[in-house]
């Protein structure tokens, strides 16, 4: 009798799932795996070997189309562009959904605090010995973090300051200005008598124009802003790789330096209400006299035009050490999430090695500073101030460290900078500053740190 | 796997319910996947009118914020002279706004910033502003992929137009800068991040999080003004377009267009790249703009709600039928269970009823008439009726003992410990036999009583005495239920099975009253009984076929019956069996019909003493009475050893016979003759000791005859047996 029942109750299973399947089954059929690559909008390069190539999303999205047709695998890469600064909207706040992404292009500087969110996988494997040997070993030791590689480096930049050499001239500070590819080294007196005499000058013109770039609205300030932090001197960490500003006096006088710079008209106004953008748009309509600088940037085009391949010198444009003749360099690159699908991963992987095993694809970095060895060596004489560049390198600071949460949220070390350098750039209307160069000190260290503690207990590495 | 009658029908019944119910559920799972599919529709729409009022009111709101700035920068004016100014002023209002920036548009085309100052003076940063606010006297909002002073960003720009919009009212004639030029319009500049991210559609995100609808909003040439899809990279697409190279669209791009035109709220469904989107589309309430807010909501969505909502309705439609056929099953189970449990606690009631009656009734009569006899017994002309009475009583007792052997019978059968014992028998005497005992039964009912023997074989290996009890209650029965004049014939005829083996038929076929279809079907069910008016007044145990059915089984053959009301009754039982030669000592049995024990010559026997070992002095007395009327010399023994003395004190072949009672004190039957058998005289082995005992089962007989006892009687012993067998002795010796 139970054998029947169980029968009995069987057929009336099957007989209850016909209803079912006639409602909603189909065939499954098989996808192809999705592989999307994220890039932020503001990834400008100036290939030499392609002058197509303007930015970094055309480059992945022609690199990718030919790494599908020769991959063996049926696959979709999908290459999203993201607005410039909005990493967490980009990349943090889609871990675990679909449209997270699985290789990333960017800054070191943005992408080293995703290596602490334990997503980002080691690369080491990536890295074959015909790719290891041709990478400068420098630019891979910046890409490692506990003696793994976790960002794969295509290219490099050196961040200085670049300046309208017409607007010192006009104004006798000619004998500031040094011809040809020559990276200047102004001391902080220099700095304070050129950016006087400009602001001034300016001020009497009245048509607008400005020395200094100067911005607080966005995040993008952590690069330059924050070195100027150091135009007196010092270091703005201490031993344990945390913010060493509060009783810092040569930092709490290059805030009072800086700070002095608003009354004193080097910015233009408001500059806590002006973004990277505005500065940019600014120098490029000779309306600003000094403006940041690299071999990626969008005024690279006017500099080129400057440019006399004869005598190998510049008639409108200089370049210069920021204050205290300090420098930056950065390096861009790739980074590979683990979104919980190890196909797709390996798929990832095949698509940075095919990149960096395709000469045409290796060769666009060029322009900027290569990280290959043999793109250098064919290309090292058509890349603007490389020797400039490459002696201006002492003059490099880490601004970074690798430290954790450096960006990522609106409570990363990029968010607070920025907006506590808005507090030290707001003043009411009888000139009185919200805070002093003291307070913006303390509560740079104190809120920094934390956000830099908070990193370092949230971190986790990928296992 | 077979089914009775009753089960099919359930099974057929059950099948019939899930059917009904599974179409039932079908059907209302298509119904309800329309209504949900529209359901969808209506929530997506209500979700929609939500979005689109909070970008209208968004839209109205910068109109409003730009009027102020208007009104702003009409106080302040005057003051507003120099680019310096001027680009302080609007960082400010762009600081206190909801604008990323706010430029004004002068009358010459030329437009101050927060950062800048620019006319057209070739300047490749300059933009023709002026050219927005072609065709449109008053408001006008534009999204742009890149715009120079915002560097890349995607930007949404409103337009307020000041001169010669009869709305602007007091902000017409507004002038500003060194060359007191007239502000054309005051343009907000909205990074267009700002505004998507106000269009993702919180209401339909699938179980990773990700959203499955966004909205867009388009002008009314079907340019992107804002789409969600931006963060995806794909840049901003034409509707129009986008619907002419798609997959599918339910409607085309000219149809989309007349109902936007006619400012028609609809939806669409739209396909591409394998993905199908729901397309609601309603127009903007806004006096500013013909643009349309259209939210795009992937069919998968819809799909899966109405999926999970049928689902549901079948699980529940499901565990609901489930929960209905366990819960028949086991009510239909209980139902039997109980029923069955109910007629056998009716059946054993009315037996023990039955029983109870069927032995208070007799002992009545048993006790009425000794109590007759003990009073009559000295009066000479009551000798003719006391022997009748004596008749009666005896009859009764029998009756009595018959009853009793059933219950022992049926107890036996139930258990599983009745023995079927093969031996040779003779056909025709076991026919004779039973047709002898039913004889006198039966004519003296004035009922005619047929022999019909048709054999092939006259020897065969069966259980006499099974057989016999079986005939002998199917020929009663008979005779009980056939009216004075009818007829029984009981017949018995053979068919070969194989050369060693031959089917026995008996056959009883009587004149009756018959039994009706339902009795028919039960008749060989225990404690059953016909109680038709017919038979009411007919006496029984109701364990007479149950126990012959299961004793025929037993031996490997079959009864039937055929039966009609009033007309009368065949009862059929065949046994097969294996063919066997008739041993010697059958060839000298003798006839069943054993004549009156007196008539010594007879028989045979020559008076003897038989030693009597039975420890029941009543039993004792009639035991030793009636074997002193057959001519006998018993000597009687009060218990087991008392039977050992007095045998071993006999003289050698003084005892051919001892009747050795089974349960007796000091030394039972067993223990009494394995010590006779153990006494050291010739006659011990030879003499015959009969097991007499009430119990009939099998082990006790085994018992008896492994304590060396010959033979098996049961209680009360049956005087003609016993003759018999005494005879079969007595030939034996004289052989």
């Amino acid at each position: 009798m139970r054998k029947k029942i169980t029968a009995f109750l069987m057929q009336a299973i099957v007989t209850m799932s016909l209803p079912l399947c006639l409602s909603g089954c189909s065939k499954p059929q098989k996808t192809p795996k999705e592989i999307i690559i994220k890039v932020p909008h503001t990834s400008t390069m100036n290939c030499i070997a392609n002058e197509e190539i303007k930015n970094v999303y055309t480059l992945l999205d022609l690199a990718s189309k030919d790494f599908k047709a020769q991959y063996d695998k049926d696959v979709r890469i999908k290459v999203i562009e993201f607005e410039g600064g909005e990493e967490t909207k980009a990349i943090t706040n889609c871990f675990g959904k679909s449209d997270a992404a699985d290789i990333l292009y960017d800054g070191f500087f943005n992408m080293s605090s995703f290596i602490h969110t334990g997503n980002v996988i080691p690369l080491d494997d990536v890295l074959t010995p015909e790719i290891k040997e041709d990478i400068y070993p420098v630019f891979l030791e910046q890409g490692e973090f506990n003696g793994k590689l976790y960002m794969m480096p295509y290219m490099s930049s050196e961040n200085i300051l670049i300046y309208n050499r017409e607007m010192l001239e006009e104004y006798g500070l000619s004998e500031y200005i040094d011809e040809g590819e020559v990276i200047s080294e102004w001391s902080i007196d220099d700095w304070t008598k050129i950016l006087n005499t400009l602001a001034d000058g300016f001020a009497k013109e009245g048509k607008g124009r400005v020395p200094m770039m100067m911005y607080a609205k966005d995040n993008q300030g952590d690069t330059h802003i924050m070195t100027m932090l150091r135009a007196f001197g010092g270091d703005l960490f201490d031993e344990n790789n945390r913010f060493d500003l509060a009783d810092n006096s040569k930092v709490i006088e290059a805030l009072k330096w800086l700070q002095n710079g608003v009354d004193a008209g080097w910015y233009m106004s408001t500059p806590y209400n002006k973004t990277m953008s505005d500065n940019s748009s600014k120098f490029k309509m000779d309306e600003l006299a000094f403006y940041n600088f690299n071999l990626g940037s969008s005024t690279y085009s006017r500099v080129i035009e400057d440019y006399d391949t004869e005598t190998k010198t510049f008639s409108k444009y200089g370049f210069v050490n920021y204050p205290g003749n300090h420098c930056t360099i950065f390096n861009e690159g790739f980074e590979i999430f683990d979104n919980g699908d190890s196909e797709k991963i390996e798929i990832a992987k095949d698509f940075i090695r095919y990149f960096y095993e395709t000469d045409k694809w290796l060769e666009c970095a060029a322009g900027s500073i290569p990280v290959s060895q043999k793109v250098m060596e064919e290309y090292k004489d058509d890349i603007l101030l490389l020797d400039a560049f490459s002696q201006n390198s002492v003059n490099s600071v880490d601004y970074t460290h690798n430290l954790p949460n450096w960006q990522g949220s609106d409570t990363s070390v990029r968010s607070i900078f920025h907006q506590e350098i808005a507090s030290l750039m707001v003043e009411d209307a009888s000139g009185n500053f919200a805070v002093t160069p003291e307070e913006c000190a303390k509560n740079l260290e104190e809120k920094l740190n934390a956000a830099i503690d908070e990193g370092e207990k949230n971190s986790k590495l990928h296992e | 796997m077979k089914f009775s009658k009753n089960k099919r029908f359930y099974v057929i019944f059950i099948f019939f319910i899930i059917i009904v119910i599974f179409l039932v559920v079908y059907v209302y799972s298509i119904v309800t996947g329309n209504i949900l599919e529209n359901a969808a529709v209506d929530n997506i729409s209500e979700v929609a009118v939500h979005d689109r009022n909070t970008i209208t009111m968004f839209i109205e709101y910068n109109w409003k914020n730009q009027q102020r700035i208007g009104y702003r920068l009409k106080r302040h004016s005057q003051e507003l002279k120099t680019v310096n100014q001027i680009n302080e002023y609007l960082g400010l209002e762009a600081y206190e706004s909801t604008f990323d920036k706010v430029y004004l548009l002068m009358e010459d085309g030329s437009y101050y910033t927060d950062v800048t100052y620019r006319k057209d003076d070739n300047v490749a940063d300059y933009y023709p502003y002026m050219e927005l606010f072609e065709g449109t006297d008053s408001y006008k909002v534009i999204g742009f992929d890149s715009l120079p002073v915002m560097g890349s960003d995607k930007v949404v720009i409103y337009g307020y137009r000041l001169i010669d919009n009869p709305k602007a009212g007091e902000l017409s004639g507004i002038r500003i800068g060194e060359d007191r030029k007239q502000v054309y319009a005051v343009i907000g500049v909205c990074r267009r991040s700002s505004i998507v991210d106000g269009l993702v559609i919180e209401n339909y995100v699938d179980d990773s999080g990700n959203t499955q609808g966004y909205s867009s909003v388009v002008n009314e040439s079907g340019e992107y003004v804002v789409d969600r899809r931006d963060a995806a990279g794909s840049g901003s697409e034409n509707l129009f377009d986008l619907i002419e190279h798609c997959d599918g669209s339910e409607l085309s791009a000219a149809d989309v267009q007349n109902k936007m035109l006619a400012g028609e709220e609809f939806y669409f469904y739209m396909e591409k790249n394998g993905v199908r989107e729901l397309n609601y589309c309603s127009p903007l309430n806004s006096s500013s703009v013909n643009w349309y807010f259209i939210m795009s909501v992937n069919d998968k969505v819809m799909k899966d709600q109405t999926r999970l909502f049928v689902l549901l309705i079948i699980l529940a439609m499901s565990a609901a039928v489930i929960v209905i056929i366990i819960a028949f099953v086991l009510t239909m189970i209980m139902q039997r269970r109980t029923q069955v449990a109910y007629a056998q606690e009716k059946a054993q009631s009315e037996f023990l009823s039955n029983m109870s009656h069927e032995i208070r009734t007799p002992l009545n009569g048993i006790v009425g008439l000794n109590y007759l006899i003990m009073n009559a017994i000295d009066a000479p002309e009551k000798h003719t009726q006391v022997k009748e009475w004596l008749k009666k009583s005896q009859n009764t007792a029998e009756y009595l003992i018959a009853l009793i052997n059933d219950v022992l019978d049926i107890s036996k059968l139930q258990e599983g410990k009745v023995k079927i014992n093969c031996a040779p028998t003779l056909v025709e005497s076991l026919t004779e036999a039973v047709y002898s005992m039913q004889y006198d039964n039966i004519t003296g009912r004035e009922i005619k009583f047929i022999k019909d023997i048709r054999i092939t074989e006259p020897c065969i290996q069966c259980d006499e005495v099974h057989i016999k009890q079986v005939l002998m209650n199917i020929v009663g029965n008979a005779a009980k239920f056939t009216p004075t004049g009818g007829t029984i014939k009981f017949s018995v005829s053979q068919e070969s099975i194989d050369d060693t083996h031959v089917m026995t038929t008996f056959t009883c076929e009587d004149t009756g009253c018959g039994m009706n279809k339902e009795f028919l079907s039960q008749i060989f069910n225990k404690f059953t009984q016909d109680r038709s008016s017919t038979s009411n007044s007919i006496k029984g145990t109701g364990l007479g076929m149950a126990i012959s059915k299961l004793l025929v089984n037993a031996m490997g053959g079959e009864i039937t019956v055929e039966s009609e009301l009033n007309r009368g009754s065949i009862f059929t039982v065949e046994i097969p069996a294996e063919i066997c030669e008739i041993p010697d000592y059958l060839k000298t049995e003798l006839p069943a019909d054993v004549k009156k024990a007196s008539d010594n010559s007879g028989i045979g026997i020559k008076p003897q003493k038989i030693l009597v070992a039975e420890d029941n002095d009543l039993n004792a007395e009639i035991l030793m009475e009636i074997l002193i009327q057959f001519g006998f010399e018993p000597v009687h023994a009060l218990n087991g050893q008392e039977a050992v003395e007095i045998f071993e004190r006999s003289k050698p072949n003084e005892y051919r016979i001892i009747l050795m009672d089974m349960r007796m004190p000091v030394l039972d039957g067993c223990e009494a003759s394995a010590k006779i058998r153990e006494l050291d005289r010739e006659d011990a082995k030879t003499v015959t000791i009969f097991a007499c005992t009430a119990n009939s089962f099998q082990e006790d007989r085994e018992r008896a005859l492994q304590s060396g006892m010959n033979d098996f009687l049961t209680k009360p012993i049956d005087i003609n047996t016993l003759l018999r067998k005494i005879g079969n002795i007595n030939h034996e010796n004289n052989k």
